[in-house]
Protein backbone atom coordinates (compact mmCIF):
# COMPACT_ATOMS: atom_id res chain seq x y z
CA UNK A 1 0.00 0.00 0.00
CA UNK A 2 2.80 2.56 0.90
CA UNK A 3 4.94 1.17 -1.69
CA UNK A 4 1.94 2.36 -3.99
CA UNK A 5 1.22 5.53 -2.67
CA UNK A 6 4.97 6.73 -3.16
CA UNK A 7 4.88 5.20 -6.85
CA UNK A 8 2.16 7.14 -7.40
CA UNK A 9 1.98 10.57 -5.78
CA UNK A 10 4.98 12.01 -7.83
CA UNK A 11 2.49 11.21 -10.76
CA UNK A 12 -0.98 12.40 -9.44
CA UNK A 13 1.44 15.55 -8.30
CA UNK A 14 2.09 16.32 -11.90
CA UNK A 15 -1.25 15.78 -12.84
CA UNK A 16 -2.45 18.04 -10.39
CA UNK A 17 0.08 20.77 -11.76
CA UNK A 18 -1.19 20.62 -14.87
CA UNK A 19 -4.65 21.20 -13.35
CA UNK A 20 -3.58 23.65 -11.71
CA UNK A 21 -2.24 25.92 -14.29
CA UNK A 22 -4.96 25.43 -17.11
CA UNK A 23 -7.98 25.99 -14.44
CA UNK A 24 -5.68 29.26 -13.39
CA UNK A 25 -5.18 30.51 -16.94
CA UNK A 26 -8.72 29.75 -17.53
CA UNK A 27 -10.09 31.98 -14.51
CA UNK A 28 -7.71 35.13 -15.33
CA UNK A 29 -8.73 34.97 -18.89
CA UNK A 30 -12.33 34.32 -18.92
CA UNK A 31 -12.49 36.71 -16.08
CA UNK A 32 -11.24 39.14 -18.53
CA UNK A 33 -13.33 38.18 -21.31
CA UNK A 34 -16.22 37.84 -18.74
CA UNK A 35 -16.15 41.15 -17.44
CA UNK A 36 -15.64 42.69 -20.68
CA UNK A 37 -18.74 40.68 -21.86
CA UNK A 38 -21.31 41.10 -18.59
CA UNK A 39 -20.17 45.12 -19.01
CA UNK A 40 -21.38 44.98 -23.35
CA UNK A 41 -24.33 42.81 -22.29
CA UNK A 42 -26.05 45.23 -19.13
CA UNK A 43 -24.65 48.72 -20.46
CA UNK A 44 -23.81 48.34 -24.23
CA UNK A 45 -26.13 49.65 -27.37
CA UNK A 46 -28.76 47.21 -29.18
CA UNK A 47 -26.10 45.60 -30.84
CA UNK A 48 -23.56 44.84 -28.40
CA UNK A 49 -26.36 43.08 -25.85
CA UNK A 50 -27.52 40.96 -28.91
CA UNK A 51 -24.32 39.61 -29.65
CA UNK A 52 -22.77 38.95 -26.24
CA UNK A 53 -26.06 37.34 -25.68
CA UNK A 54 -25.63 35.16 -28.51
CA UNK A 55 -22.20 34.42 -27.69
CA UNK A 56 -23.28 33.68 -24.12
CA UNK A 57 -26.21 31.37 -24.66
CA UNK A 58 -24.68 29.42 -27.43
CA UNK A 59 -22.00 28.44 -25.25
CA UNK A 60 -23.95 27.93 -21.95
CA UNK A 61 -26.56 25.68 -24.32
CA UNK A 62 -23.65 23.33 -25.49
CA UNK A 63 -22.09 20.39 -23.49
CA UNK A 64 -18.51 21.82 -22.86
CA UNK A 65 -17.18 18.16 -23.79
CA UNK A 66 -18.32 19.30 -27.35
CA UNK A 67 -16.50 22.59 -27.33
CA UNK A 68 -13.10 21.32 -26.62
CA UNK A 69 -14.20 18.98 -29.33
CA UNK A 70 -15.01 21.31 -31.69
CA UNK A 71 -11.57 23.67 -30.33
CA UNK A 72 -9.46 21.18 -30.63
CA UNK A 73 -10.37 18.71 -33.65
CA UNK A 74 -12.72 20.44 -35.80
CA UNK A 75 -11.36 24.60 -35.93
CA UNK A 76 -8.05 23.04 -37.65
CA UNK A 77 -9.16 21.26 -40.59
CA UNK A 78 -9.56 24.86 -41.89
CA UNK A 79 -6.39 24.41 -42.35
CA UNK A 80 -5.90 28.09 -41.02
CA UNK A 81 -2.60 28.26 -38.83
CA UNK A 82 -4.45 29.99 -35.93
CA UNK A 83 -6.11 27.00 -35.39
CA UNK A 84 -3.53 24.52 -35.31
CA UNK A 85 -3.48 24.39 -31.49
CA UNK A 86 -1.31 22.20 -29.11
CA UNK A 87 -3.86 20.40 -26.67
CA UNK A 88 -2.98 22.78 -24.11
CA UNK A 89 -3.47 25.85 -26.29
CA UNK A 90 -6.79 24.15 -26.95
CA UNK A 91 -7.41 23.30 -23.56
CA UNK A 92 -6.90 26.71 -22.00
CA UNK A 93 -8.51 28.66 -24.93
CA UNK A 94 -11.76 26.12 -24.54
CA UNK A 95 -12.01 26.52 -20.97
CA UNK A 96 -11.43 29.94 -21.07
CA UNK A 97 -14.50 31.07 -23.05
CA UNK A 98 -16.57 28.68 -21.22
CA UNK A 99 -15.56 30.40 -17.98
CA UNK A 100 -16.21 33.99 -20.07
CA UNK A 101 -19.98 32.73 -20.45
CA UNK A 102 -20.66 32.27 -16.33
CA UNK A 103 -18.36 35.56 -15.49
CA UNK A 104 -20.25 37.68 -18.17
CA UNK A 105 -23.88 36.65 -16.96
CA UNK A 106 -22.85 37.49 -13.17
CA UNK A 107 -21.23 40.82 -14.45
CA UNK A 108 -23.95 41.40 -16.37
CA UNK A 109 -26.85 40.55 -13.49
CA UNK A 110 -24.94 42.33 -10.80
CA UNK A 111 -24.78 45.71 -12.56
CA UNK A 112 -28.67 45.53 -13.40
CA UNK A 113 -28.94 44.37 -9.85
CA UNK A 114 -28.19 48.25 -8.64
CA UNK A 115 -31.01 50.21 -8.03
CA UNK A 116 -32.28 52.49 -10.65
CA UNK A 117 -32.23 55.40 -7.51
CA UNK A 118 -28.49 55.02 -7.96
CA UNK A 119 -28.17 55.98 -11.37
CA UNK A 120 -30.15 58.73 -11.28
CA UNK A 121 -28.55 60.27 -8.18
CA UNK A 122 -25.67 60.11 -10.34
CA UNK A 123 -26.67 61.81 -13.05
CA UNK A 124 -28.69 64.32 -11.16
CA UNK A 125 -25.05 65.51 -9.72
CA UNK A 126 -23.61 65.77 -13.52
CA UNK A 127 -22.05 62.59 -13.85
CA UNK A 128 -21.35 60.97 -16.85
CA UNK A 129 -22.30 57.69 -18.37
CA UNK A 130 -18.79 56.47 -17.66
CA UNK A 131 -18.55 58.03 -13.81
CA UNK A 132 -21.60 56.43 -13.17
CA UNK A 133 -20.58 53.11 -13.79
CA UNK A 134 -16.61 53.62 -12.59
CA UNK A 135 -17.83 55.50 -8.86
CA UNK A 136 -21.39 54.62 -8.17
CA UNK A 137 -22.48 51.64 -10.09
CA UNK A 138 -19.23 48.70 -10.29
CA UNK A 139 -18.11 49.18 -6.57
CA UNK A 140 -21.89 47.84 -5.42
CA UNK A 141 -22.06 45.74 -8.01
CA UNK A 142 -18.45 44.32 -7.48
CA UNK A 143 -19.45 42.88 -3.81
CA UNK A 144 -22.50 41.33 -5.50
CA UNK A 145 -20.15 39.62 -7.89
CA UNK A 146 -18.13 37.84 -5.21
CA UNK A 147 -20.11 34.76 -3.91
CA UNK A 148 -21.00 33.10 -7.51
CA UNK A 149 -17.94 33.80 -8.47
CA UNK A 150 -16.46 31.26 -6.01
CA UNK A 151 -19.05 28.70 -7.63
CA UNK A 152 -17.95 29.34 -11.27
CA UNK A 153 -14.49 29.35 -10.05
CA UNK A 154 -14.39 25.81 -8.40
CA UNK A 155 -16.93 24.31 -11.59
CA UNK A 156 -14.26 25.40 -13.89
CA UNK A 157 -11.23 23.49 -11.70
CA UNK A 158 -13.45 20.40 -12.17
CA UNK A 159 -14.44 20.55 -15.42
CA UNK A 160 -10.36 20.18 -16.21
CA UNK A 161 -10.98 16.73 -15.72
CA UNK A 162 -12.86 16.04 -19.08
CA UNK A 163 -10.04 17.56 -20.96
CA UNK A 164 -7.92 14.14 -20.99
CA UNK A 165 -10.38 13.90 -24.60
CA UNK A 166 -7.62 15.79 -26.43
CA UNK A 167 -4.46 14.52 -24.67
CA UNK A 168 -4.04 16.72 -21.59
CA UNK A 169 -2.58 14.81 -18.81
CA UNK A 170 -4.30 16.38 -15.73
CA UNK A 171 -4.89 15.10 -12.65
CA UNK A 172 -8.24 12.72 -13.39
CA UNK A 173 -5.95 11.20 -16.13
CA UNK A 174 -2.61 10.72 -14.41
CA UNK A 175 -4.64 8.80 -12.12
CA UNK A 176 -6.09 6.70 -14.33
CA UNK A 177 -2.76 5.91 -16.07
CA UNK A 178 -1.44 5.04 -12.48
CA UNK A 179 -3.99 2.74 -11.94
CA UNK A 180 -3.01 0.56 -14.83
CA UNK A 181 -0.67 -0.38 -13.09
CA UNK A 182 -2.03 -1.03 -9.42
CA UNK A 183 -5.81 -2.03 -10.75
CA UNK A 184 -6.32 -3.38 -7.42
CA UNK A 185 -5.91 0.42 -5.72
CA UNK A 186 -8.69 2.04 -8.34
CA UNK A 187 -10.18 3.03 -4.69
CA UNK A 188 -7.53 4.35 -2.72
CA UNK A 189 -5.99 6.57 -5.87
CA UNK A 190 -9.60 8.28 -6.17
CA UNK A 191 -9.74 8.97 -3.05
CA UNK A 192 -6.15 10.70 -3.37
CA UNK A 193 -7.69 12.43 -5.95
CA UNK A 194 -10.44 13.54 -4.37
CA UNK A 195 -8.58 14.94 -1.73
CA UNK A 196 -6.02 17.15 -4.30
CA UNK A 197 -9.11 18.45 -5.52
CA UNK A 198 -10.05 19.56 -2.33
CA UNK A 199 -7.25 21.17 -0.83
CA UNK A 200 -7.41 23.49 -4.34
CA UNK A 201 -10.97 24.31 -4.43
CA UNK A 202 -11.43 24.64 -0.77
CA UNK A 203 -9.19 27.65 -0.60
CA UNK A 204 -10.44 28.81 -3.33
CA UNK A 205 -14.26 29.25 -1.89
CA UNK A 206 -12.78 30.55 1.70
CA UNK A 207 -10.92 33.43 -0.45
CA UNK A 208 -14.21 34.35 -2.25
CA UNK A 209 -15.52 34.19 1.22
CA UNK A 210 -12.98 36.08 2.62
CA UNK A 211 -13.41 38.70 -0.04
CA UNK A 212 -17.21 38.59 0.43
CA UNK A 213 -16.76 39.72 4.40
CA UNK A 214 -13.87 41.99 3.50
CA UNK A 215 -15.72 43.89 0.44
CA UNK A 216 -19.75 43.46 2.22
CA UNK A 217 -21.00 40.88 0.02
CA UNK A 218 -24.67 40.92 -0.68
CA UNK A 219 -26.13 43.79 1.62
CA UNK A 220 -25.48 47.04 -0.03
CA UNK A 221 -25.08 49.77 1.61
CA UNK A 222 -27.60 52.56 0.52
CA UNK B 1 -24.00 10.36 -20.43
CA UNK B 2 -27.10 9.96 -22.91
CA UNK B 3 -27.04 12.96 -24.19
CA UNK B 4 -23.07 12.94 -25.05
CA UNK B 5 -23.29 9.66 -26.37
CA UNK B 6 -25.95 10.92 -28.81
CA UNK B 7 -23.74 13.90 -29.65
CA UNK B 8 -20.54 12.57 -29.98
CA UNK B 9 -21.54 10.67 -33.32
CA UNK B 10 -22.34 14.09 -34.44
CA UNK B 11 -19.54 15.85 -33.79
CA UNK B 12 -17.11 12.79 -35.00
CA UNK B 13 -18.92 13.28 -38.19
CA UNK B 14 -18.66 17.13 -38.51
CA UNK B 15 -14.81 16.11 -37.95
CA UNK B 16 -14.86 13.87 -40.93
CA UNK B 17 -17.20 15.63 -43.46
CA UNK B 18 -14.67 18.96 -42.79
CA UNK B 19 -10.91 16.67 -42.33
CA UNK B 20 -12.81 15.46 -45.84
CA UNK B 21 -13.46 18.99 -47.51
CA UNK B 22 -10.06 20.35 -46.21
CA UNK B 23 -8.29 17.57 -48.43
CA UNK B 24 -9.83 18.23 -51.98
CA UNK B 25 -8.34 21.92 -51.18
CA UNK B 26 -5.03 20.49 -50.56
CA UNK B 27 -4.13 16.23 -50.88
CA UNK B 28 -0.57 15.74 -49.47
CA UNK B 29 0.70 12.69 -48.86
CA UNK B 30 0.44 11.81 -45.33
CA UNK B 31 3.92 10.03 -45.79
CA UNK B 32 5.86 12.44 -47.71
CA UNK B 33 5.27 15.01 -45.32
CA UNK B 34 6.52 12.73 -42.80
CA UNK B 35 9.53 12.21 -44.47
CA UNK B 36 10.16 15.93 -45.09
CA UNK B 37 9.47 17.06 -41.25
CA UNK B 38 10.83 13.94 -39.84
CA UNK B 39 8.16 13.36 -37.42
CA UNK B 40 5.86 10.60 -36.98
CA UNK B 41 2.72 11.41 -34.80
CA UNK B 42 1.09 8.51 -33.40
CA UNK B 43 -2.38 8.58 -31.50
CA UNK B 44 -2.15 6.03 -28.99
CA UNK B 45 -4.36 5.28 -25.48
CA UNK B 46 -3.12 4.69 -22.48
CA UNK B 47 -5.38 1.34 -21.62
CA UNK B 48 -3.05 -0.62 -19.60
CA UNK B 49 -0.05 -3.22 -19.58
CA UNK B 50 0.78 -5.07 -22.03
CA UNK B 51 -0.38 -3.28 -24.67
CA UNK B 52 0.29 0.63 -23.83
CA UNK B 53 0.76 2.25 -20.43
CA UNK B 54 2.86 4.57 -18.42
CA UNK B 55 5.63 2.34 -16.35
CA UNK B 56 7.56 2.73 -12.88
CA UNK B 57 9.62 5.76 -14.62
CA UNK B 58 7.34 6.98 -16.44
CA UNK B 59 8.20 6.11 -19.81
CA UNK B 60 5.54 5.39 -22.08
CA UNK B 61 5.83 1.83 -23.04
CA UNK B 62 3.95 -1.73 -24.31
CA UNK B 63 3.64 -4.23 -27.05
CA UNK B 64 1.98 -1.52 -29.38
CA UNK B 65 4.40 1.16 -28.47
CA UNK B 66 7.65 -0.64 -28.55
CA UNK B 67 5.91 -1.34 -32.13
CA UNK B 68 5.59 1.88 -32.99
CA UNK B 69 9.38 2.93 -31.89
CA UNK B 70 10.81 -0.17 -33.91
CA UNK B 71 8.81 1.50 -37.19
CA UNK B 72 10.15 5.28 -36.28
CA UNK B 73 13.49 4.08 -35.51
CA UNK B 74 14.05 2.08 -38.87
CA UNK B 75 12.39 5.22 -40.51
CA UNK B 76 15.05 7.72 -39.12
CA UNK B 77 11.68 9.50 -37.55
CA UNK B 78 11.45 10.95 -34.46
CA UNK B 79 8.46 9.86 -32.83
CA UNK B 80 6.09 11.76 -31.48
CA UNK B 81 3.32 10.25 -28.82
CA UNK B 82 0.08 11.71 -28.61
CA UNK B 83 -2.08 10.13 -25.89
CA UNK B 84 -5.94 10.64 -25.96
CA UNK B 85 -8.54 9.36 -24.29
CA UNK B 86 -10.48 6.25 -26.37
CA UNK B 87 -12.78 8.96 -27.61
CA UNK B 88 -10.45 10.96 -28.27
CA UNK B 89 -8.56 8.04 -30.59
CA UNK B 90 -10.34 8.23 -33.77
CA UNK B 91 -11.35 12.41 -34.04
CA UNK B 92 -7.70 12.52 -33.49
CA UNK B 93 -6.57 10.66 -36.75
CA UNK B 94 -9.69 11.42 -38.81
CA UNK B 95 -8.72 15.78 -37.90
CA UNK B 96 -4.94 14.86 -38.79
CA UNK B 97 -4.17 15.47 -35.64
CA UNK B 98 -2.06 12.15 -35.68
CA UNK B 99 -0.79 10.34 -38.70
CA UNK B 100 -2.57 6.52 -37.16
CA UNK B 101 -3.92 4.99 -34.31
CA UNK B 102 -1.28 2.33 -32.54
CA UNK B 103 -3.93 1.12 -29.60
CA UNK B 104 -5.12 -2.34 -29.21
CA UNK B 105 -8.50 -1.24 -31.76
CA UNK B 106 -10.06 -4.20 -33.14
CA UNK B 107 -10.95 -3.50 -37.06
CA UNK B 108 -14.72 -4.53 -36.80
CA UNK B 109 -16.25 -4.16 -39.89
CA UNK B 110 -18.52 -0.95 -38.75
CA UNK B 111 -14.94 1.15 -37.72
CA UNK B 112 -13.84 -0.02 -41.19
CA UNK B 113 -16.47 2.59 -42.83
CA UNK B 114 -14.85 4.83 -41.34
CA UNK B 115 -11.16 3.61 -41.37
CA UNK B 116 -8.23 2.30 -42.74
CA UNK B 117 -6.83 -0.93 -41.05
CA UNK B 118 -3.19 -2.03 -41.78
CA UNK B 119 -3.44 -6.47 -41.55
CA UNK B 120 -3.81 -7.36 -38.41
CA UNK B 121 -0.45 -7.62 -36.26
CA UNK B 122 -1.38 -10.58 -33.86
CA UNK B 123 -4.54 -12.03 -32.37
CA UNK B 124 -5.54 -11.73 -29.01
CA UNK B 125 -7.68 -14.00 -27.05
CA UNK B 126 -10.96 -12.64 -25.40
CA UNK B 127 -11.88 -14.27 -22.27
CA UNK B 128 -13.94 -14.01 -19.04
CA UNK B 129 -13.38 -13.58 -15.46
CA UNK B 130 -15.29 -14.37 -12.46
CA UNK B 131 -15.09 -14.75 -8.68
CA UNK B 132 -14.75 -18.54 -7.63
CA UNK B 133 -17.93 -18.02 -5.55
CA UNK B 134 -19.87 -17.24 -8.08
CA UNK B 135 -19.70 -20.81 -9.43
CA UNK B 136 -18.90 -20.06 -13.24
CA UNK B 137 -16.60 -22.81 -14.88
CA UNK B 138 -16.63 -21.77 -18.36
CA UNK B 139 -17.95 -18.30 -20.29
CA UNK B 140 -20.73 -20.90 -21.61
CA UNK B 141 -22.28 -20.77 -17.92
CA UNK B 142 -22.93 -17.20 -18.37
CA UNK B 143 -25.45 -17.05 -21.22
CA UNK B 144 -28.57 -16.91 -18.84
CA UNK B 145 -30.94 -14.45 -17.18
CA UNK B 146 -30.06 -13.04 -14.40
CA UNK B 147 -26.52 -12.59 -14.91
CA UNK B 148 -24.91 -9.79 -15.58
CA UNK B 149 -21.77 -8.80 -17.75
CA UNK B 150 -19.40 -5.81 -17.25
CA UNK B 151 -17.42 -4.54 -20.61
CA UNK B 152 -15.75 -1.63 -21.14
CA UNK B 153 -17.40 1.01 -22.85
CA UNK B 154 -17.84 1.43 -26.42
CA UNK B 155 -15.60 -1.75 -26.74
CA UNK B 156 -15.58 -4.31 -29.54
CA UNK B 157 -16.60 -6.81 -26.43
CA UNK B 158 -19.86 -5.19 -26.08
CA UNK B 159 -21.11 -6.61 -29.44
CA UNK B 160 -19.21 -9.93 -28.56
CA UNK B 161 -21.37 -10.31 -24.95
CA UNK B 162 -24.78 -9.79 -27.55
CA UNK B 163 -23.75 -12.11 -29.81
CA UNK B 164 -22.78 -14.69 -27.54
CA UNK B 165 -24.26 -14.06 -24.01
CA UNK B 166 -27.22 -12.99 -25.38
CA UNK B 167 -29.59 -13.81 -22.70
CA UNK B 168 -27.12 -12.41 -19.91
CA UNK B 169 -27.26 -8.52 -19.10
CA UNK B 170 -24.55 -6.73 -20.65
CA UNK B 171 -22.99 -3.65 -18.09
CA UNK B 172 -20.98 -0.54 -19.94
CA UNK B 173 -18.38 0.93 -17.48
CA UNK B 174 -16.29 4.18 -18.36
CA UNK B 175 -12.48 4.27 -17.24
CA UNK B 176 -11.15 1.66 -18.78
CA UNK B 177 -10.11 -2.30 -17.37
CA UNK B 178 -9.47 -1.63 -13.69
CA UNK B 179 -12.93 -0.24 -13.41
CA UNK B 180 -14.34 -3.38 -14.40
CA UNK B 181 -11.96 -5.60 -12.66
CA UNK B 182 -13.39 -3.72 -9.56
CA UNK B 183 -16.88 -4.56 -11.00
CA UNK B 184 -16.40 -8.03 -10.74
CA UNK B 185 -14.38 -7.53 -7.49
CA UNK B 186 -17.27 -5.57 -6.07
CA UNK B 187 -19.77 -7.67 -6.97
CA UNK B 188 -21.05 -5.06 -9.11
CA UNK B 189 -21.41 -7.64 -11.77
CA UNK B 190 -21.22 -11.62 -11.63
CA UNK B 191 -18.34 -11.81 -14.43
CA UNK B 192 -16.45 -9.51 -17.20
CA UNK B 193 -15.15 -9.83 -20.47
CA UNK B 194 -11.44 -8.93 -21.43
CA UNK B 195 -8.63 -9.91 -23.62
CA UNK B 196 -6.32 -12.05 -21.44
CA UNK B 197 -3.41 -9.26 -21.35
CA UNK B 198 -5.79 -7.63 -18.75
CA UNK B 199 -7.40 -10.63 -17.81
CA UNK B 200 -3.89 -12.18 -16.42
CA UNK B 201 -3.19 -8.89 -14.60
CA UNK B 202 -6.90 -8.67 -12.47
CA UNK B 203 -6.70 -12.17 -11.41
CA UNK B 204 -3.17 -12.08 -9.59
CA UNK B 205 -3.94 -8.41 -8.07
CA UNK B 206 -7.80 -9.98 -6.74
CA UNK B 207 -7.59 -12.71 -4.53
CA UNK B 208 -10.52 -14.97 -4.90
CA UNK B 209 -11.04 -14.03 -9.46
CA UNK B 210 -10.52 -16.72 -11.94
CA UNK B 211 -10.40 -16.44 -15.62
CA UNK B 212 -13.27 -18.39 -16.82
CA UNK B 213 -12.05 -21.98 -19.08
CA UNK B 214 -12.18 -21.49 -23.11
CA UNK B 215 -11.59 -18.42 -25.26
CA UNK B 216 -14.97 -16.61 -26.49
CA UNK B 217 -12.84 -15.62 -29.51
CA UNK B 218 -9.75 -14.65 -30.99
CA UNK B 219 -9.85 -10.78 -32.39
CA UNK B 220 -7.11 -9.36 -34.59
CA UNK B 221 -5.21 -6.00 -33.72
CA UNK B 222 -4.26 -3.54 -36.29
CA UNK B 223 -3.35 0.08 -36.53
CA UNK B 224 -5.91 1.92 -37.78
CA UNK B 225 -5.39 5.28 -40.25
CA UNK B 226 -7.32 7.77 -42.43
CA UNK B 227 -9.29 5.69 -45.49
CA UNK B 228 -7.73 7.76 -47.81
CA UNK B 229 -3.74 6.72 -46.98
CA UNK B 230 -2.99 4.53 -49.00
CA UNK B 231 0.45 5.02 -49.21
CA UNK B 232 0.75 5.56 -45.16
CA UNK B 233 -1.16 2.13 -45.11
CA UNK B 234 1.37 0.14 -47.32
CA UNK B 235 4.22 1.72 -45.32
CA UNK B 236 2.39 0.38 -42.30
CA UNK B 237 2.10 -2.97 -43.69
CA UNK B 238 5.24 -3.23 -45.42
CA UNK B 239 6.74 -3.35 -41.76
CA UNK B 240 4.70 -5.33 -40.09
CA UNK B 241 5.13 -8.17 -42.93
CA UNK B 242 8.85 -7.25 -41.94
CA UNK B 243 9.01 -7.65 -38.37
CA UNK B 244 6.86 -11.16 -38.79
CA UNK B 245 9.42 -12.69 -41.00
CA UNK B 246 12.81 -11.33 -39.19
CA UNK B 247 11.39 -12.61 -35.40
CA UNK B 248 10.94 -8.95 -33.42
CA UNK B 249 7.55 -9.53 -33.63
CA UNK B 250 8.13 -12.65 -32.05
CA UNK B 251 10.87 -11.54 -29.98
CA UNK B 252 8.75 -8.30 -28.85
CA UNK B 253 5.10 -10.98 -28.44
CA UNK B 254 7.40 -13.17 -25.91
CA UNK B 255 8.18 -10.12 -23.88
CA UNK B 256 4.98 -8.73 -23.68
CA UNK B 257 2.30 -10.56 -24.48
CA UNK B 258 2.72 -14.15 -23.50
CA UNK B 259 4.58 -13.86 -20.41
CA UNK B 260 5.08 -11.71 -17.79
CA UNK B 261 8.73 -10.73 -18.05
CA UNK B 262 8.15 -7.04 -18.46
CA UNK B 263 6.94 -6.83 -15.13
CA UNK B 264 10.00 -6.63 -13.57
CA UNK B 265 11.81 -3.79 -15.73
CA UNK B 266 8.54 -2.14 -16.31
CA UNK B 267 6.07 -2.20 -13.37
Amino acid sequence: MLAMYQNVFPFLLQGLWQTFVISMLAIFFGSLVGAFVGLGRARGNRWTVRGFGAYVHMLRGTPFLVQIYIVYFVLPTTNLAVFQLTSFQAAVIALSLYTSTYVAEIVSAAIEAVPRGQNEAAQAHGFNGFQTLWYVVLPQSFKMMMPPMGGVYVLVIKNTAVLSVIGVTELVREANVSIQRFPSFILSVFLLVALMYFCYCYPVLRLTRWAEKKWGGLHLNV
Amino acid sequence: MNKMQRILPLVTSVVALLGMTSLSVSAQDVVETMSKTGVLHVAVQTQGPPISFVDKNGQRTGLAVEIVKGLAEASGLTLDLLDYDWKGLIPAVLSKKADFIAADMTPTQKRALKLNFTIPIFYSEVLSISMNNKGFKSWRDLNKQGVSIGVVQASSYVDMVKNFMPNATLKEFAGGGPSVAQAVASGRVDAAVMDRGGAMQYVKVYPGMQILDDVIRKEPLAFALRPDETHLLQYLNNYIRFIQTDGELDRLLAYWWNSTAWEKDHK
